[in-house]
């Protein structure tokens, strides 16, 4: 009871960081941030890890949900912990909300 | 950001690996999670290939256990690797090396010499100058002083107005410009009180004065030595002494018609020299000015040679100091023979005409001409008369300046 309270503060607190000081999620929160030029190249950076990557599509854990891209021959420039590089046809960059939906 | 090999992965060596069966997505995050970096991740066929340094597959050993994937090396790149497959070829290496070494270590010295613009300083003077100083062929680069070496060039060559020397690569690259006083003007300066004399005898038939006092008229006889135009102006009293002398430039243009006497004798035998069917090259090296000789001595009992630079390009550019150059030794034959009468005067015919081509070169006019060519024995004899005419340039100096005083 005393953790959920706390979870909630801490949500509030961002939230209201967000709202009034204009702080980008991806800072306050470490939300990812992905940044797409043209149907060829995508940089996504903080996300958790790699639940699914084949070569028509790559499925990305963020922190607040998937992140599904999808193209064809689908290749990964570099990968660390921190970001990766995705090169290929890119087809669709699609969100799924919640953390396990 | 990029997927261009750094320098580091290049030196260090990476791998392209395959990574087959288990949970390929489960490996990746474990590599990410222990700091390992991934590069150019390719799904192919169902499996991963991916590429990774050296020191990360030594790490990688937990984590294939644990996702329970194989992994297949497909490529080995970089510098260990590269060496490692030429380990064998270490003599190759080492000479590789030492050639590399002796090129660093040949560009810090002087190699080669050029000098341009030098026309009455030769070249050799100046390799001598520069000896003088020091310089000369593997000196190193670094001693050479070139606003001295400037400095001194001029104190040394008078001659020289301008010059610039400076280092180019290995070369040492000298340029000149000389004084250039036009010839007339240096020639009226010292004619300064002297006389215009007679080169020979004959008769004068043009004389046109600008300066100086004329001492002969139009159509007179003159012998040699004689004085046509006096370099000095008398003063008179006015009791008819001279004062007091005046030097002056014998300025004047005196033309002398002369009679020339032509005589020359000849032998109808002459040496014909007829090329043999034998030929042999030898080669001469010049190293660092030292010379070599494959063959020193005359191959053939008589014989022509020729000489002819054969020195490969490559040294030429890269101004090594080495020179080959052929010498063709060609057998002569050597046959004494006579002409007959017809060539004999042909011969003759040629060199009163090569004579009188050479008298017209030095600005001599020719009126007349009355030569005879005759056989006598074994000698063919020309005489004759030649009438020039031709314009008087002999100076000599007055009395005065002979005396060495002045009044």
């Amino acid at each position: 009871m005393r953790k959920n309270r706390q979870l909630q503060i801490k949500k509030q607190t961002s939230s209201f960081l967000t709202d009034h000081l204009r702080i980008p999620p991806d800072v306050s929160d470490g939300e990812s941030r992905i940044t797409i030029a043209g149907d060829g190249w995508i940089w996504v950076e903080h996300y958790k890890g790699i639940l699914e990557y084949t070569g028509s599509s790559l499925i990305l854990q963020g922190k607040s949900g998937r992140i599904h891209v999808e193209g064809t021959g689908l290749s990964m420039d570099y990968y660390t912990s921190e970001d990766l590089v995705v090169r290929g046809k890119i087809r669709a960059v699609r969100y799924d909300a919640g953390k396990d939906a | 950001m990029s997927s261009v090999i750094g320098v580091s992965e290049f030196l260090f060596g990476y791998l392209r690996i395959c990574i087959k069966g288990g949970s390929a997505e489960r490996f990746l995050n474990v590599c990410a999670g222990r700091g390992i970096r991934l590069w150019n991740l390719e799904r192919t066929e169902g499996n991963l290939c991916l590429n990774l340094s050296l020191s990360a597959f030594d790490r990688l050993h937990p984590i294939i256990r644990k996702t329970k994937v194989k992994v297949v090396i497909l490529e080995k790149n970089g510098l260990p690797f590269f060496l490692n497959r030429f380990q064998k070829r270490w003599v190759f290496f080492l000479g590789a090396l030492l050639a590399v070494s002796a090129w660093l270590i040949s560009t810090r010295f002087l190699w080669s010499m050029e000098f341009s613009g030098n026309v009455k300083i030769t070249s050799d003077q100046m390799k001598r100058f520069l000896e003088e100083h020091g310089i000369c062929l593997m000196v190193p680069l670094g001693r050479i002083q070139v606003t001295e070496l400037e400095l001194a060039l001029y104190d040394k060559f008078e001659d020289v107005t301008w010059n610039s020397i400076r280092i180019l690569g290995t070369s040492l690259i000298v340029e000149v410009k000389e004084r250039d006083v036009p010839q007339r003007q240096t020639e009226m300066r010292s004619h300064l009180g002297m006389n215009l004399i007679s080169s020979g005898d004959g008769v004068i038939t043009e004389m046109i004065v600008r300066g100086g006092v004329p001492k002969v008229r139009l159509g007179d006889e003159v012998k040699r030595d004689q004085i046509l135009v006096e370099g000095r102006v008398p003063v008179m009293n006015e009791d008819g002494t001279v004062r007091e002398w005046i030097l002056t430039e014998p300025d004047a243009d005196v033309w002398v018609e002369r009679k020339l006497q032509y005589e020359d004798c000849e032998s109808l035998y002459y040496l014909e020299m007829l090329p043999g069917r034998r030929k042999k090259d030898a080669y001469r090296f010049s190293i660092l000015g030292n010379e070599y000789f494959t063959e020193k001595k005359n191959i053939f009992y008589q014989e022509s040679i020729l000489e002819t630079e054969v020195t490969p390009k490559l040294l030429q550019i890269l101004r090594i100091p080495i020179r080959i150059r052929k010498i063709t030794h060609g057998e002569v034959n050597v046959t004494l023979r006579k002409r007959n009468e017809d060539e004999a005067k042909e011969q003759s015919l040629k060199k009163i005409l090569k004579f009188l081509t050479t008298l017209e070169e030095k600005g001599v006019q020719i009126i007349e001409k009355d030569v005879k060519i005759g056989i006598e024995g074994d000698f063919s004899l020309t005489y004759g008369v030649i009438i020039i005419r031709e314009k008087e340039a002999f100076f000599q100096k007055t009395e005065d300046e002979l005396d060495g005083t002045q009044r």
